[in-house]
């Protein structure tokens, strides 16, 4: 080491300010609320503390930890550019840490470089992403008197599961190195934020009707409450083009053609090309295959007009991620279908870690596609669907009141499984969702006033109405044969609700071995469903059919519902059940290694509801996660089912002291 | 801007909250009674688990008493990283109580209900990982207790402290406590409490650990990850009364017995160990 602390310190300063120099402030800046939670489920609540966003700096340095979380095009990194400039003229050495730079190949470097200990994961980000570039033990060799702030952009922009592990390896950072702070800025969810009391947690609010009409002066006179000028991205593009939509497709769209110049069917070329850019999982792609795909002057004008941007690495990303989001949108919204598959949703939510883009898919499409595209989003992941439904606004909703109806219940239904985490995450999405009619679903105290708000609905639809029929269905009614065949039925929506409907009632022998046999030729949607419904029935029967699916079915998401079925069978069954089903996952330990979102899976089923939890509940988790715990081999991994086991004793035990060293 | 050559000198760096020269770590809250009694910290720094004996607001702390959440060494670990992290003590000392280790029923190195143990190594049983019926050794990097603090401190004490002089509470039996230097293995209650024959099994390679307890590894994890600056030094000690024979008979009533007693003889070594590390406090 050549340099003093004192030298470092003036080197990493002068750098910093030729980073700030360098970002693109927006004009006007428009400065943010920020909403403060102390946790996330008074953030989804609304249970918020308001400041300005001058108090994410102090919070940062006084707590160490700040994540800001918000819709995308809500204005999260101008703030983040313009908390750089504040540390900086603070006198607090800022570095950004951009992972929209994250590339394909960054997956298998980081995964490498975590499997041994989660820590190491901060060296290779600052190495790899920081600006101005440093490394680790260079931000280190500053003085001690020195604090610093990591600034982290585009969590959201990377695979979800990448994304928590970045916020634990930041936290570890945080806390080894001295007055230094991170600020993070993420989409709107849940994340497992490792000690959560040590982490500000900070929701970027939308912009006021005064805030706007602060901004826009009279240029957009009578149209200030016009979603969604209520966010940054939208608001600068209406301003600057003095073209406002209630739609933020169609103001990409507009912004887009008046902006690069381009006609529709340039748009749509672009729009194929964007797609097929995701197919990477990464915002980042080869400027050349884009160019093949779109052809020469689409993306010439996309990169003249600064809409595309070469990296001095020679990848290409799109200005703003909901650019590149509308065009891959764009893509799917006119597609029929047939496209709207499990793989492509996959693609276009860079594997489920973003679903602002199937947001915008909706919004594009008339009511009868839009209804179709939720129906799809539903037998893929519910929780998009319902996304989907939250980034709308009452005036502006392409899809059904029935359809909506459908999703709400569906969501509120969950709200009463005897899974904590399903019921978590069906509560999270649903106090999102600020459409008209979604309160009483949001409010319901009971499954019961769920049935009964679905019941109070008046609707001509005759497809709804048939909905409505089976979701409300009495639980002492007997299951018919017909039944089953809804249950097998093409149509998601029935599919699934006559699924949860025949979860509720009695089943004969017979029509469970009928399910059973069903597995051996249905498609592997409807052997998802059929998995699950098995899971409400604790018999041997089902318990060798569910470990027949979890061990050799060829479909990931039915191995998935096969393991959370066998965890509500062991919950559901007698000691006896309980035990075989404990002993076949223990012996599956090692294979299921290899599966970490069905092991994953197993793990959350098991965390059920105090007062659905059997007698010795506790042995029964502690049990398997013991297991786990004897065979994992990285310390973080051996933590992980140590903290799951004393969490389980603490839940289904209370704390216990009794005995201690 | 300096010239490379020239030299210079930093405080000892400051945590989110300040400084402290001593962080005294506790598990159970008879332990953190005993410590905080004897060491007279009984003032709370605000929105903080941390108590001193000084002004709250003073920002430079000489001793902060926490306690941790949870027994075991998992938030043993995590209470050695947020204190590190809010107060950059220079030297952290886990206290408490902790079982004696016996071979055939018989206490080691005669060690007795209500002697003190000062930790020169830890061991942990996780380091031997069960697969069917073998074992297989596996490491985690951890820091060992500081051999500058053993040496200067730890032995000295052993040697002329009077332990039994500075005790004020009363034996359950008659007992003059005495002052130990030897391992002290981590037990995982992962794995069963202390009376599991997994557990003993897993113990009986570590044939020379004077004491069992179930968070001493959580410090030393704790210390080693945390030693990531330049800046930054801190050094441990692990300081236990014992409140029980591991193995024997009846061990839990016993522990129920002696476990305040244990707390406040660790205690009493606690603040005499304080008394002889170095102060920059004109008045101590």
């Amino acid at each position: 080491m050549q340099r003093t602390p004192e030298h470092q310190l003036e080197i990493l300063r002068s750098a910093a300010n030729g980073v700030i120099a360098s970002l693109a402030f927006a004009d006007p800046p428009f400065e943010l609320e920020i909403g403060w939670a102390s946790d996330y489920d008074r953030m989804f609540r609304g249970d918020l503390d308001i400041t300005s966003e001058g108090e994410v700096l102090a919070r940062a340095l006084r707590q160490g930890r700040v994540v800001l979380v918000g819709r995308g095009g809500g204005g999260k990194t101008q703030l983040l550019f313009r908390l750089m400039r504040a540390s900086a003229e603070r006198g607090v050495l800022p570095v950004l840490i951009d992972l929209k730079d994250w590339r394909q190949s960054d997956y298998a470097d980081w995964d490498a470089i975590v499997s041994k200990d989660i820590a190491y994961g901060s060296a290779f980000l600052i190495e790899r992403f920081a600006r101005p570039q440093t490394t680790a033990i260079d931000l280190d060799w500053v003085p001690p008197t020195a604090s610093k702030v990591l600034i982290v952009d585009g969590l959201n922009e990377i695979a979800s599961s990448v994304g928590s592990q970045v916020l634990r390896s930041l936290d570890e950072f945080v806390r080894d190195q001295i007055l230094t702070s991170v600020i993070v800025a993420d989409r709107l969810v849940r994340r497992e934020l490792p000690a959560l009391s040590r982490w500000a947690l900070g929701l970027v609010l939308p912009l006021s009707a005064s805030l706007i009409a602060r901004y826009a002066g009279n240029r957009l006179s009578g149209q200030t409450s016009v979603a969604p000028l209520d966010l940054p991205f939208f608001l600068n593009a209406a301003i600057h083009q003095e073209d406002v939509s209630v739609s933020g497709a169609r103001t990409h769209e507009r912004y887009l053609i008046s902006h690069a110049n381009l006609t529709e069917q340039d748009l749509n070329s672009a729009a194929i090309a964007a797609f097929q850019a995701y197919l990477n999982k990464s915002r980042s792609f080869s400027i050349e295959q884009f160019r093949i795909i779109a052809g020469e002057h689409v993306t010439n004008r996309l990169q003249n007009s600064g809409v595309i941007i070469l990296t001095e690495s020679g990848e290409a990303h799109f200005s703003h991620h909901l650019l590149h989001d509308y065009l891959a949108s764009r893509h799917m919204a006119r597609q029929n279908q047939d496209f709207w598959t499990s793989d492509n949703l996959n693609v276009i939510s860079l594997d489920q870690s973003s679903f602002d883009p199937l947001a915008l898919v909706f919004e594009q499409l008339g009511q009868e596609k839009a209804d179709d595209f939720l129906r799809r989003l539903y037998d893929w992941n519910l929780y998009a669907a319902g996304y989907a439904l939250s980034s709308v606004s009452s005036d502006a909703v392409p899809c059904s009141a029935e359809m909506r109806i459908v999703i709400f219940a569906m969501l509120a239904e969950k709200r009463f499984d005897l899974v904590e985490a399903t019921r978590q995450r069906a509560n999270d999405a649903l106090l999102l969702i600020r459409l008209a009619g979604s309160q009483p679903f949001k409010d319901a105290m009971s499954f019961q006033q769920v049935l009964r708000s679905v019941a109070a609905v008046n609707s001509q639809a005759a497809w709804f109405t048939r909905w409505q029929a089976l979701f409300t269905r009495p639980s002492d009614q007997n299951l018919t044969d017909e039944d089953i065949q809804t249950l097998l039925a093409d149509d998601s929506v029935i599919g699934w609700t006559m699924a949860n409907v025949a979860r509720r009632m009695a089943l004969t022998e017979e029509q469970l071995e009928m399910l059973r046999n069903a597995l051996h030729n249905a498609p592997p949607t409807q052997r998802w469903r059929i998995v699950h419904l098995l899971g409400a029935f604790p018999s041997t029967s089902n318990f060798d059919t569910l470990l027949q699916s979890l061990d050799h079915d060829s479909d990931g998401s039915v191995r998935y519902g096969a393991a959370r079925s066998l965890a509500e069978l062991a919950c559901r069954g007698d000691a006896q059940l309980r035990g075989r089903i404990v002993q076949a996952i223990k012996n599956r330990v090692d294979d299921l290694r290899a599966q970490p979102k069905v092991r994953d899976e197993i793990a959350r089923a098991l965390v059920v509801t105090s007062d659905a939890a059997p007698a010795g509940w506790s042995d029964t988790v502690t049990d398997i996660g013991r297991t786990f715990f004897q065979r994992a081999e990285a310390p973080e991994s051996r933590d992980y089912w140590r903290r799951y086991i004393a969490d389980a004793e603490i839940r289904y035990q209370g704390p216990a002291l009794a005995g201690a060293h | 801007m300096a010239p490379p050559s020239e030299e210079r000198a930093y405080s000892p760096p400051r945590g989110r909250l300040g400084r402290a020269r001593v962080a005294v770590v506790t598990v159970i809250d008879e332990e953190f009674d005993e410590v905080r009694d004897v060491l007279g910290t009984h003032n709370d720094i605000g929105s903080s688990p941390y108590f001193v004996s000084e002004a709250p607001d003073s920002g430079d702390w000489d001793v902060v008493v926490s306690k941790c959440t949870d027994r075991t060494n998992l938030p043993s670990g995590e209470e050695v990283g947020h204190i590190i992290e809010d107060l950059r003590p220079q030297v952290l000392l886990l206290v408490g109580i902790a079982g004696g280790m016996c071979d055939n029923g018989r206490p080691r190195e005669n060690i007795h209900l209500g002697d003190v143990v000062i930790a020169n190594t830890v061991a942990y049983v996780d380091f031997l990982k069960i697969d069917g019926a073998t074992m297989f050794w596996r490491q985690y990097p951890v820091d060992h207790p500081s051999v500058h603090l053993g040496r200067t401190i730890s032995f000295p004490i052993q040697k002329t402290f009077r332990i039994a002089d500075a005790i004020t509470k009363q034996p359950p039996a008659a007992h003059n406590s005495r002052i130990h230097i030897g391992q002290i293995v981590s037990a995982e209650k992962v794995m069963g409490g202390l009376n599991n024959p997994v557990q003993t099994e897993l113990l009986k390679p570590f044939d020379k650990a004077l004491a069992v307890d179930m968070e001493s590894i959580g410090m030393a994890r704790g210390v080693c990850a945390r030693r990531t600056s330049f800046w930054y030094n801190p050094l441990y000690s692990v300081i236990r009364g014992i409140s029980d024979l591991v193995g024997v008979e009846g061990n839990d009533a016993t522990r129920a017995q002696w476990k305040v007693y244990a707390a406040h003889a660790a205690a009493v070594v606690t603040r005499e160990f304080i008394r002889r590390l170095p102060t920059t406090d004109a008045n101590a």
